[in-house]
């Protein structure tokens, strides 16, 4: 059925295949380094290391999709916790410490993006695993009338990893001949991998020192290095929060009044919980003192804050369910040093809200433990800890 | 199945490697597989389409070539032409015509709901099989071929899966003669066929799909533009759709070459043309030739009485030309608009003149003319591009009269550096046909030039897999 190759067919080959092997080499060698650095492993392998290993590790990819619904939602159902932070990235620094050694953790924090999200949480909390309680974050903006109702968490979570996509393959060889031309920069991040043996870094973010950690929560590592140096507050976002609440971009619009619709929502979500013997904290995380300043006293978000600040409480207490309003640090004794930007706190300033919380009369029904605040209390007053860290 | 995508890449080793194993019959119908799963990867039902076009003129063909009577052969040939023309008609035209029939009978004040548009998808490359295949039938009533017996043979040339989507538009005289012959693999066609693949992917993946982003972004926001914006986005326009389509045929060209078949050229540097006659000699060459062939040529040419005929002739030709881009009245603008830019050589007794030579390429003493030359097009660009003829004269008037840079804006230098780069290698490789027919340097020189490209289509380009301009049409 067949003929030969002729001689002039195999010499193009040979020629063709010796072109390519160098180039074969070379790549052989880039994916070796995309692999080393953690960028390209699968979120799989991320979440099996991160729950059967107890190294720390973070986890930060750079260059390709974080996938960060399916790393959350599969780190959650890996670790299978007592208590589940869910929220957007607002609660990303509430740490296990808080909890440990008595309840199991995990944050999900930054899996809600909007209250839709809250939808599909809930189906997946229906079908899988249900943890004994959920620290809810619930922001500002996700209330009002001009808020997009877009969920983006049940999709997150089908989507096919892209570290098995070769495109985002390619994408980390461009990274890294960038990184050959900076050998200083290259050495730094690999620097970290190859010498520091008790942890494990996956992601280009994870080398750097900014990722998740084994619990969920996330390490800003280069905003704690200039904390370290400087403790004057500095909005590091990009544009500043306080800017986007003066020009009405980004999550804050103007003139965007409460929508109380979106409140049945939320009350949907509580009234599962309370069905499936799940406890909720609900919680409105802090802002700095001129974003919320801003908030109270502009004509364009009045609004909103005051139905935000009255109504969230009652939804929870029809459940019999604590609600803990953080959104002004001053009334917490807490000042802006505390916090990353106008509507990050620090994991300090969020472990000292949950000293807050603790100390309510109503939880002490929620948590079978009443070590836990003594416990805190004991990481608090740590020496090592201080107003950005707290040293568990 | 796009050529820059990684399914093709794996397709086509397997073809290569599973072509070369087989005799010249087997050859033929393992490229109608190949071809039919490479149109298929798109939408297997269009596929029909492509199997009725080549029953109809393979057996159309036959009965025109055996009937002496030129009524009949005629009779046959319109038979041909309607089913053909039809069949993309209905895919590509319907719901154009009943919406301009629409809008002009409302513009009368009578209505005309009982006519309705069709929710019909364009089936890729229609109208580039279905020339192809009106060419077979043409060339046999004007007793330039004779039909083939072999339908396996007709079917390859039919479906060619390397040219099927977006050509170049191959006669029968010149393809499908070589579906008839043993082919024998010659390892420097070989070789080039690789260069041309090389030099199209980076053309499209590089530069093409790189303008392809501010193209679409300021086109998609005309009245916020500023006419620098404009501007800087049409010159990218005319750069983004000459590699894009350039590039494609660049790679049709050389697969076909590592297959043993030879396609024809498509492209020979047409922005360096020093005039619009000559442009048009070097700028989609298959489709202006056939255009040429079949529509110019059978109306008089420039064979006429007189110049007004001769104008008439070329308007009609540009405009069908045009209306073979598209079904929307800014293609047919700019086919008319390519006709309006022949007038001064129709009326100039130095007409003759205009028409270059492929082999007499410009030089440095060209440049001025090469400019205007390209300015002109360019403007042409402009109604090609935009949504409607309404807004190609908006963003011509903002270009001419708008003429404030805003200090943040971003003039895109980077994107001007790798035009340049496009520019300054095509000059002087403008005696190939091959741009990147570098045999005459030594091993050493050719393999650094080959690692180089390989490396800023790694570094530059964007694989986000935009499909190629031309598959719409």
């Amino acid at each position: 059925m067949f003929i030969k190759y002729t001689k002039s067919i195999k010499y193009f080959i040979s020629k063709v295949f010796k072109f390519f092997l160098p180039i074969i080499f070379v790549i052989f060698i880039f994916e070796f380094m995309a692999i080393y650095s953690g960028e390209l492993i699968p979120i799989e392998y991320v979440v099996k290391f991160q729950n059967n290993s107890s190294l720390d590790s973070y986890y930060g990819r750079k260059i390709i999709d974080q996938e960060f619904y399916k790393y959350k939602y599969f780190s959650f159902l890996a670790k299978k916790p007592d208590i589940l932070v869910v929220g957007s990235s607002r609660v990303m620094q509430i740490r296990e410490g808080i909890f440990d050694p008595y309840y199991s953790f995990y944050n999900a924090g930054g899996i809600i993006q909007s209250l839709s999200d809250l939808n599909d949480l809930e189906i997946l909390l229906e079908n899988n695993y249900k943890p004994k309680y959920i620290i809810l974050g619930l922001d500002i903006w996700w209330f009002g009338q001009k808020a997009e109702l877009e969920s983006g968490l049940n999709e997150g979570i089908i989507e096919k990893d892209s570290a098995y996509n070769w495109k985002s393959h390619l994408a980390v060889y461009k990274y890294l001949i960038k990184l050959l031309f900076n050998p200083n920069e290259l050495f730094a991040i690999f620097n970290n991998q190859l010498l520091d043996n008790s942890l494990g870094y996956y992601g280009f973010q994870a080398l750097e020192g900014n990722g998740f950690r084994n619990d969920g929560s996330f390490i800003y590592e280069n905003y704690n290095k200039e904390m370290e140096v400087n403790d004057a507050y500095v909005d590091r976002e990009t544009p500043p929060i306080i800017d986007r609440l003066k020009n009405g971009s980004k999550q804050f619009v103007f003139d965007n009044d409460f929508d109380k619709l979106k409140l049945s929502i939320l009350d949907k979500f509580l009234k599962f919980c309370k069905n499936n013997d799940i406890k909720v904290i609900g919680m409105a995380p802090p802002f700095s003192t001129e974003v919320y300043k801003e908030l109270n006293y502009s004509i364009n978000y009045k609004n909103l804050l005051i139905p935000y600040q009255e109504d969230l409480p009652k939804v929870f207490s029809n459940y019999g369910f604590y609600f803990f309003d953080a959104s002004d640090i001053t009334k917490l004794g807490l000042n802006d040093k505390y916090m990353y930007d106008g509507i990050h706190g620090t994991e300090t300033a969020l472990a000292k809200i949950f000293k807050i919380i603790f100390s309510s009369e109503i939880i002490e029904n929620y948590f079978e433990n009443n070590d836990l605040l003594k416990n805190l209390q004991e990481s608090i007053d740590n020496s090592m800890s201080n107003y950005y860290m707290i040293d568990w | 199945m796009l050529f820059n995508s990684i399914e093709f890449v794996i397709f086509f080793i397997l073809v290569f490697f599973i072509y070369w194993k087989l005799n010249r019959k087997k050859q033929n119908i393992f490229i109608i597989i190949c071809s039919y799963i490479f149109y298929g990867w798109w939408d297997w039902r269009f596929l029909t389409l492509i199997f009725i076009s080549t029953i109809v003129d393979f057996f159309l063909g036959k009965k025109i070539y055996q009937n002496d009577s030129v009524k009949v052969r005629r009779i046959y040939l319109t038979l041909s032409v309607l089913i053909n023309i039809g069949i993309l008609g209905f895919f590509k035209y319907f719901n154009f015509f009943v919406s301009s029939f629409q809008e002009i009978f409302y513009s009368l004040g009578v209505s005309v709901d009982s006519l309705t548009t069709l929710n019909v998808i364009l089936p890729v490359g229609i109208s580039f099989y279905t020339f192809q295949t009106l060419s077979y039938s043409i060339e046999i009533y004007q007793k330039k071929i004779s039909p083939t017996k072999s339908f396996t043979e007709f079917m390859a040339f039919v479906s060619f899966f390397p040219q099927l989507v977006a050509g170049p538009i191959e006669r029968a005289s010149a393809l499908l003669s070589q579906f008839a012959k043993e082919r024998i693999f010659e390892i420097h066609k070989a070789i080039d066929g690789c260069r041309q693949i090389l030099w199209g992917l980076f053309k499209k993946i590089v530069i093409a799909d790189t303008l392809a982003l501010i193209v679409n972004n300021v086109y998609g926001g005309v009245n916020e533009a500023s006419g620098v914006q404009l501007l800087i986005a049409t010159i990218f326009f005319a750069f983004q759709i000459y590699c894009d389509f350039s590039g494609y045929s660049d790679i049709a060209i050389g697969t076909s070459r590592l297959l043993g078949i030879k396609l024809s050229r498509n492209f020979a540097y047409p922005y360096f043309s020093r005039n619009i006659a000559e442009f048009w000699r070097r700028w989609h060459i298959s489709l202006s030739t056939w255009f040429r062939d079949y529509i110019f040529i059978p109306l008089g040419g420039n064979h006429v009485s007189n110049n007004y005929k001769y104008l008439f002739n070329i308007l009609i030709t540009f405009i069908l030309s045009g209306l073979w881009h598209g079904a929307n009245w800014t293609f047919i603008f700019w086919g008319f608009l390519h006709g309006l830019y022949y007038v001064p050589y129709i009326f100039s007794t130095k007409s003759k003149k205009a028409y270059k030579s492929l082999d007499e390429p410009a030089n440095l003493k060209n440049i001025p003319k090469i400019f205007v030359t390209f300015l002109f097009v360019l403007i042409g660009w402009v109604f090609f591009r935009a949504d409607s003829i309404g807004q190609g004269f908006i963003i011509i008037g903002k270009i001419f009269s708008d003429f404030s840079i805003n200090a943040t804006e971003n003039l895109h230098l980077d994107k001007f550096l790798i035009i340049v780069f496009l520019l300054v290698v095509e000059w002087f490789q403008r005696k190939y046909s091959n741009t990147l027919d570098i045999s005459r340097f030594n091993l050493i020189v050719r393999r650094i030039i080959y690692i180089v490209l390989i490396i800023l289509i790694i570094l530059l380009g964007k694989f986000n897999y935009t499909p190629f301009i031309y598959f719409q049409f």
